[in-house]
């Protein structure tokens, strides 16, 4: 008995309002929405209340969800957005100085040394959200350019030129981070 | 893809981050809690309202007390003084015959109560206690007339099994229409006997399906 595809368990949901159906299709893709979210707003108890603000919004917007990117791609951009409410409703925590302070920084050039994975985790979260978005989305998550532009409502293009930004902020402060290294080991 | 000539990611910048993207297993609590949501705002059906709810729960409850009444049934040949206090069971010989699976198979998937940890209602219990009344008093009836072999509870996290080019293939039935809450056996002279017996268990009155099987015997 092979699991039942999306768009014949929409179907069953979307006509029959069908709990199994839903069942199957939040198993299916609970887990990759929750990876993205997890990775944007930090906590993993917020990320899920997130995810379940997503899951109402998705199954009130599904009826009327005409296909034009996969399921999986859709349902990722309404979580996207729901974490994006939830990450303006904090406190801003002095990003943007942090940000122009790195910005006068020259961009170095790919990092060649092994990368610390927590250097990695703490420079990601000091990216700006629009950066970040397409960072993850593209390098830790492997979506395409189409697929981002479709879940941020952007047109690919911009997805590609905030993934270049993205990239260089990331190694500035990569860079910082391995520069206060060396200082200290001096 | 092509971010630039200084904008592609180095291996090791590739790797790191790819590292750090995998998929997050949710809390066993969220689903149930994002259905439950749901049902109260109209966009899962909760179904049956409260006789169906019930009664699905029922089959559970009351295929259980057909285990214990033939768990007397096993006792009484042992031990028949310790079961003519314990229970009002009329011994008889086993009619001679054939034995028969009633498998009682539901509709949709055995339900306990929507909200995990929330009390049924009295309202609830009582129909329950009617319901699962029902089928013990049809099971003690069958073990009366020295009919009932055996039953049992099955519950409902499902594995399917299958064997494609020599891999194993293994799925949860999530999607079922039709699936098997229990079983009753008891013994007949014929098939047309057995469902004759069949038509008068309450399952049947609870919208649930009863196929009636032969037990074939293999030499």
């Amino acid at each position: 008995m092979p699991p039942l595809d999306d768009v014949a368990l929409v179907r069953r949901f979307v006509r029959n309002k069908d709990e199994q159906a839903f069942r199957a299709l939040y198993r299916a893709h609970t887990p990759a929405m929750l990876g993205v979210v997890v990775r944007l707003v930090g906590g993993r108890g917020e990320a899920e209340d997130v995810v379940q603000e997503a899951w109402l919004k998705a199954s009130a917007k599904l009826p009327e969800f005409r296909w034009e990117s996969a399921l999986r791609t859709w349902l990722v951009g309404i979580a996207i957005n729901c974490a994006r409410s939830r990450l303006r409703r904090r406190a801003p925590e002095g990003r943007d100085v942090e940000l122009a302070t790195v910005a006068e920084m020259p961009a170095p050039g790919p990092v060649t040394r092994p990368i610390d994975a927590v250097d990695l985790e703490r420079a990601l979260t000091r990216l700006p959200d629009g950066y970040r978005e397409v960072l993850l989305l593209h390098d830790l998550f492997g979506y395409t350019h189409d697929e981002i532009a479709a879940m941020l409502g952007v047109e690919s293009g911009t997805s590609k030129s905030q993934l270049s930004r993205a990239r260089s902020s990331l190694r500035r402060w990569l860079a910082e981070k391995g520069n206060h290294r060396e200082r200290r080991s001096e | 893809m092509n971010d630039g000539p200084n904008n592609n990611l180095s291996d090791e910048e590739a790797k790191a981050l790819r590292a750090l993207g995998h998929d997050v297993t949710p809390s066993p609590g969220l689903e149930d809690r994002i259905v439950s949501e749901l049902k109260q705002r109209g966009q899962i059906r909760a179904r049956g309202g409260i006789v169906m709810q019930t009664a699905r729960f029922g089959v559970a409850a009351a295929v259980l007390a057909g285990v214990f009444v033939a768990g007397l049934a096993v006792g009484k040949r042992g031990d028949a003084a310790q079961v003519t206090q314990s229970a009002p069971v009329v011994a008889t010989e086993t009619p001679a015959g054939n034995q028969y699976m009633l498998l009682m198979f539901m509709r949709e998937r055995g339900e306990a109560p929507a909200q995990p940890g929330a009390p049924a209602t009295d309202k609830q219990k009582e129909a329950m206690r009617a319901i699962v009344s029902e089928y013990r008093d049809w099971a003690i009836a069958r073990e009366g007339e020295g009919r009932l072999v055996g039953a049992d509870k099955l519950a409902d996290d499902i594995r399917v099994m299958t064997r494609a080019g020599g891999e194993t293939q293994i799925v949860q039935a999530a999607t079922d229409e039709r699936i098997l809450g229990g079983y009753f056996t008891i013994t007949a002279q014929s098939l047309d006997e057995a469902v004759e017996i069949a038509k008068s268990h309450p399952h049947l009155k609870y919208g649930g399906e009863v196929e009636v099987r032969p037990i074939e015997i293999t030499q």
